[in-house]
């Protein structure tokens, strides 16, 4: 086998795939550029150009990178992607300040009267849990996006689709612990009999504590998402404009070195 | 009357066609496409191999064809394409798309001629 590693290496550091995409796709290059080399070996090459040519052929521009990515690219992500473009304008991004703000207080008041966490019951948890963890997950996006330099590699988008996946997680966690609280309800007032109203009511306030947590927490999420989402392609921009402006060691004029 | 060709994104059209018409004969692996594409084109359509990987895996994505991991002894794993039923007809559909395009573009040039 011919040792294309340090190349792959290269090809695989830039390839914003998640796993196993990824690894599926750099083992197609691999088998690919083995079979390139064996074609150029057999034309009569020497061994290192036979390489040079497999290489130069491959063609593992940021372009093609970025086309291959785009097309293993989640249907989460792309309609993520399109609503994030909507809130480029300085307007949007205002409001969604504003709602994030407005969510912040409001879910806070509810939550720190003395009797909330007792309301929203034991699904309270993970949602508490999911909401955190989007918190921590956000944060450190935010402030890692924010010390960005444009010279440095794109950033990943993998940060992105799990802070995603926790707004998700939120929403979904908050309406199964409403059933599940429904069913725990019923049984109540069939044990204990002429109680219905009683043990209706509290799954209502259950049900509202519940869900103003866990959609609380969504709305909060999805707004730190946007954020970064929005840093984050101003960062891809700037990268694909310094790519197009910087010449590279390709583009200078070869040999010589000296202006005439 | 086939159906027109979408203009706008012709080069992107041509390669799925290229690609489309290759896999006709059988399966291929990604490189083999290339090869077999720049020598049946004569030089007009040697494209870097690298570029044949997104167009592959939209098609694929598309399940107008269905890649295969196969084992090959000692020269190691390899993804191979071949056409699905869909793709089978796709392409169809393209090949009258091109013809039509092609005698429309060449009526359009002769006529412009001096």
């Amino acid at each position: 086998m011919t040792d294309f590693a340090a190349a792959l290496r290269r090809i695989d550091s830039r390839l914003h795939l998640p796993q196993p995409a990824r690894s599926r796709v750099i083992l197609e290059l691999a088998g690919d550029l083995e079979e390139l080399y064996r074609h150029y070996r057999d034309t009569g090459l020497s061994e290192a150009e036979a390489r040079e040519a497999a290489l130069a052929d491959l063609d593992a521009s940021d372009e093609v990178l970025t086309a291959l990515a785009e097309v293993h690219a989640s249907g989460l992500r792309r309609s993520m992607d399109r609503m994030m473009r909507q809130a480029e304008a300085p307007w949007a991004r205002a409001l969604l300040l504003a709602v994030l703000v407005g969510v912040v207080v409001v879910t806070a008041r509810a939550a720190l009267t003395p009797r909330f966490m007792e309301d929203a019951g034991v699904f309270l948890w993970p949602v508490g849990l999911c909401l955190l963890a989007g918190l921590a997950t956000g944060g450190m996006l935010l402030l890692r996006l924010q010390r960005f330099d444009v010279s440095d590699p794109a950033p990943a988008r993998e940060p992105l689709d799990r802070l995603a996946l926790l707004i998700l997680a939120q929403g979904v966690i908050a309406g199964i612990g409403c059933w599940v609280e429904l069913y725990w309800a019923s049984g109540r007032v069939v044990d204990a009999g002429g109680q219905l109203a009683v043990h209706l009511f509290t799954w209502l306030i259950r049900c509202s504590a519940l869900l103003s947590a866990g959609l609380g927490g969504a709305l909060i999420l999805a707004v730190v998402w946007f954020f970064a989402s929005y840093r984050t392609a101003v960062i891809e921009d700037a990268r694909a404009a310094l790519l197009l402006t910087v010449p590279t060691l390709n583009d200078r004029p070869r040999g010589g070195g000296g202006e005439e | 009357m086939a159906a027109p060709l979408d203009s706008a994104n012709l080069a992107r059209a041509c390669n799925e066609a290229l690609v489309l018409a290759c896999l006709r004969d059988g399966p291929m692996h990604g490189y083999q496409i290339g090869t077999t594409i720049a020598d049946r084109g004569g030089g007009y359509f040697h494209f870097k191999h690298g570029t044949l990987y997104p167009i592959l895996h939209r098609l694929e994505k598309d399940g107008l064809i269905r890649g295969r991991w196969s084992d090959e002894g000692p020269r190691g794993r390899r993804k191979s394409y071949a056409l699905t039923r869909k793709g089978e007809g796709y392409a169809r559909e393209q090949r009258e798309a091109w013809v039509e395009f092609m005698d429309r573009f060449t009526e359009v040039v002769e006529l412009e001629e001096p």
